[in-house]
């Protein structure tokens, strides 16, 4: 029985990867949109504007205070009730984008908050403008605290791509579910997700732990 | 009391302590100073494996210390004071001194609260007893580093640099402390650069350089008439 | 848009609602209670410089820290039957949500261990403790304290991931959303007022975490 499962999931493995590849697409694409979205709100948190400051921290609280679950199925449930008709792919995105600048944006905004006042001020009273002040004198010497945690972020962001299966888009772990209906040993079936999942993220916890250790060192040498 | 028997030790290739022969007779005092990186500090967390060594033997009492498997009974005959005091700050002055004799020796709590009280006296500072390690001056904190390390009634007590990390205003206080222990006959090791506690109260100074012991001499050869170049060169470095 | 928000179903719903939230009170509390065993034996394990023990506890953490939680569920899920183990989903959710968070928990601890100075650990050593005796008196009593946020934040996210047990079928605050979005056609109702419960325990979580770091702060100065 078993090898007649490990031969007949042998001969699922390019479904697998297709699964694979739909995880990793989704997963690309909604790291660039919210490391967008979450370094303009850091910045705007930062720069305490005041009406933003409150509406960028409601914000932040609503999507840290409630599971991923809950907040795709308003998104893939609720949108097309206000006409809004989204497939799949573009509302897992949608999510998962949404749900990704609320926790980056706290990264760069603790960040920034690492750097002296007086470095803001140094720079804008030689006659930078609040835009070259970031871009030249801030953000350059943010990376640093940002990468680490950023990182970190993105392996969270990968593993949570898992929870867009339960809307029908077919990635990995869906492939998975999909599959221990016909080869109903869970061990071997989710062992070969969990395979995917680490070859995949595991990576990237390395380089976490790598950029953590580097920038630690080299601040504390300065 | 303690002897080192052509002690070696590495640090990966790093040759550290380099054929170390050495002896501390019961009730002596030996002080040992040296430039820094000269292995001081590697030298006497030896003698309670705090560091492994990779050839000779160290003594303590006629035991072997690295030969041994059961090293608890031979940490707590030997009190150890550090630089940086390492009091355990979640702990109150009383707390930190009788954790050990009721841990390791099983001492009934009231008594090792009795000997606290006696050793807290005996420093100097019996009105700090339930004061945290962070409320107290550097001073204080490292004359109870000092009752700590009494309070397991040890044979040998260790001391590496223990005024180097506090102000001046503070070292004689300290040292006060030290001068009358030594002179109520405890065997002791002190890394020191404290000349004038080492003129009072030791019975040899011992100077390394490199990982290895350049010379070892009584007091009052030692610095009016030292053997070597590189002892004098050192002293006159050093001494006011 | 929401104009026709119909408040009486959340009325009519609002006993499942409850039990949904106590679902997922209860859920969170026995993981955690699960979670901070795993955490704690994991970390002992991993910091004891044993390679028997600490070898095994590197792999579970890494492992458990590569892999989704919704993947892990579905190992136990589907995977405990086929080892002839048969459990019911209320005690698979709880071991998933369990060895989940213990994995990280046990990095919050190693964390705190970590930040207790190996002088301290010396001078223990020095005085005759052993290792035990050095982990119970020295080294725990702070990391335990140090740790607290971190655990309250692990909290936090563990009350969130327990959401994943709805898809199991599992009764909590989410279960009994899709219960109301499925029975009715109503999943606006159904999910909001999911949230709402949400960001309640969320609050609370929020706000003793702050008092605490308040605390914290008071005994350190
Ligand atoms: N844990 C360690 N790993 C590697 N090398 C070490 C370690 N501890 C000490 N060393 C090296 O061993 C040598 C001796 O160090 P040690 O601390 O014994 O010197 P010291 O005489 O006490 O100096 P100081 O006066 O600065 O305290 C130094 O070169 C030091 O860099
Ligand atoms: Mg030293």
């Amino acid at each position: 029985m078993q090898e007649f499962y490990i031969n007949s999931l042998i001969d699922s493995l390019p479904f697998f990867f297709k699964g694979w590849f739909i995880t990793l697409e989704l997963s690309g694409i909604s790291l660039i949109t919210s490391t967008i979205g979450g370094l303009i709100l850091g910045v705007l948190k930062y720069l305490r504007i005041p009406i933003i400051k409150y509406i960028v921290a409601g914000y932040v609280d609503l999507i840290r205070g409630t599971p991923f679950l809950v907040q795709i199925f308003i998104i893939f449930f609720i949108l097309p009730e206000w006409n809004i008709n989204l497939e799949a792919f573009a509302s897992a995105v949608l999510a998962l984008t949404i749900y990704g600048i609320a926790y980056i944006c706290e990264i760069v905004y603790s960040a920034l908050e690492t750097i002296s006042k007086g470095q803001v001020e140094a720079a804008t009273s030689s006659g930078l403008n609040l835009f070259q002040t970031l871009r030249y004198v801030i953000l350059p010497q943010a990376y640093r605290p940002i990468l680490p945690p950023l990182v970190g972020q993105y392996v969270l962001m990968v593993k949570d791509t898992a929870i867009v299966s339960v809307i029908g888009l077919t990635d990995i772990t869906r492939v998975g579910w999909l599959t221990v209906q016909r080869i109903p040993d869970g061990i071997l079936v989710f062992g070969l997700v969990g395979i995917f999942y680490f070859v995949t993220c595991y990576p990237m916890i390395l380089l976490a732990n790598h950029l953590e250790r580097k920038f630690t060192i080299q601040s504390s040498s300065l | 009391m303690i002897k080192f028997d052509n002690v070696n030790k590495w640090f990966g290739s790093h040759h550290v302590l380099k054929d170390i022969d050495l002896e501390v007779p019961e009730g002596k005092v030996a002080v040992i100073c040296g430039p820094s990186g000269s292995g001081k500090s590697t030298l006497i967390r030896c003698i309670n494996r705090l560091e492994k060594i990779q050839s000779g033997e160290i003594f303590v009492d006629g035991t072997a210390v690295h030969g041994k498997n059961k090293l608890t009974e031979l940490r707590a005959e030997i009190g150890f004071v550090f630089q940086q005091f390492n009091l355990y700050p979640h702990m109150s002055v009383i707390d930190n001194i009788t954790l050990a004799p009721t841990k390791v020796k099983k001492m009934d709590m009231n008594q090792a609260k009795e000997l606290a009280r006696e050793l807290l006296v005996k420093v100097g500072i019996e009105e700090k007893a339930h004061a945290y390690p962070v409320q107290l001056s550097g001073g204080q904190q490292q004359r109870v580093a000092i009752a700590r390390g009494l309070a397991m009634n040890p044979k040998i007590m260790l001391f590496d640099e223990p005024t180097s990390a506090l102000d001046p205003e503070m070292i004689n206080e300290v040292l006060e402390v030290m001068v009358k222990l030594a002179k109520d006959g405890m065997t002791m090791v002190v890394v020191t650069h404290e000349m004038g506690f080492a003129k009072e109260v030791g019975d040899s100074i011992v100077f390394m350089d490199d990982g290895a012991i350049v010379e070892r001499n009584s007091p009052a050869t030692f610095f009016t008439n030292p053997e070597h170049d590189r002892t004098r060169q050192f002293l006159n470095k050093i001494l006011p | 848009m929401l104009e026709n928000f119909n408040f009486r179903i959340i009325i009519e719903y609002f006993p499942l609602f409850m039990q949904g939230l106590w679902g997922t009170v209860s859920l969170s509390f026995f993981s955690l209670i699960g979670a901070l065993l795993i955490g704690l034996i994991v970390c002992v394990a991993r910091v004891s410089r044993v390679k028997i023990f600490s070898i095994p506890a590197i792999i579970f953490t890494e492992a458990v820290r590569s892999t989704p939680l919704l993947m892990q569920l579905f190992f136990l899920y589907f995977g405990l039957p086929s080892l002839g183990v048969r459990l019911g989903e209320v005690e698979t959710g709880i071991i998933a949500l369990s060895v989940n968070s213990g994995a990280y928990i046990a990095e919050i601890i190693r964390a705190g261990v970590m930040s207790v100075s190996q002088g301290q650990i010396e001078a223990a050593t020095s005085s005759g403790l052993n290792f035990i005796q050095r982990l119970r008196y020295i080294v725990m009593p702070q990391a335990i304290g140090v740790t607290i946020p971190a655990l309250l934040g692990q909290m936090i996210v563990l009350v969130k991931d327990s959401a994943l047990l709805a898809l199991i079928s599992v009764l909590e605050i989410t279960r009994a959303a899709q219960l109301l979005a499925s029975e009715r056609f109503m999943p606006a109702e159904g999910f909001f007022t999911a949230a709402l419960m949400y960001l309640f325990l969320y609050y609370i979580l929020k706000w003793i975490s702050s008092y605490w770091q308040k605390r914290l702060i008071y005994t350190q100065a």
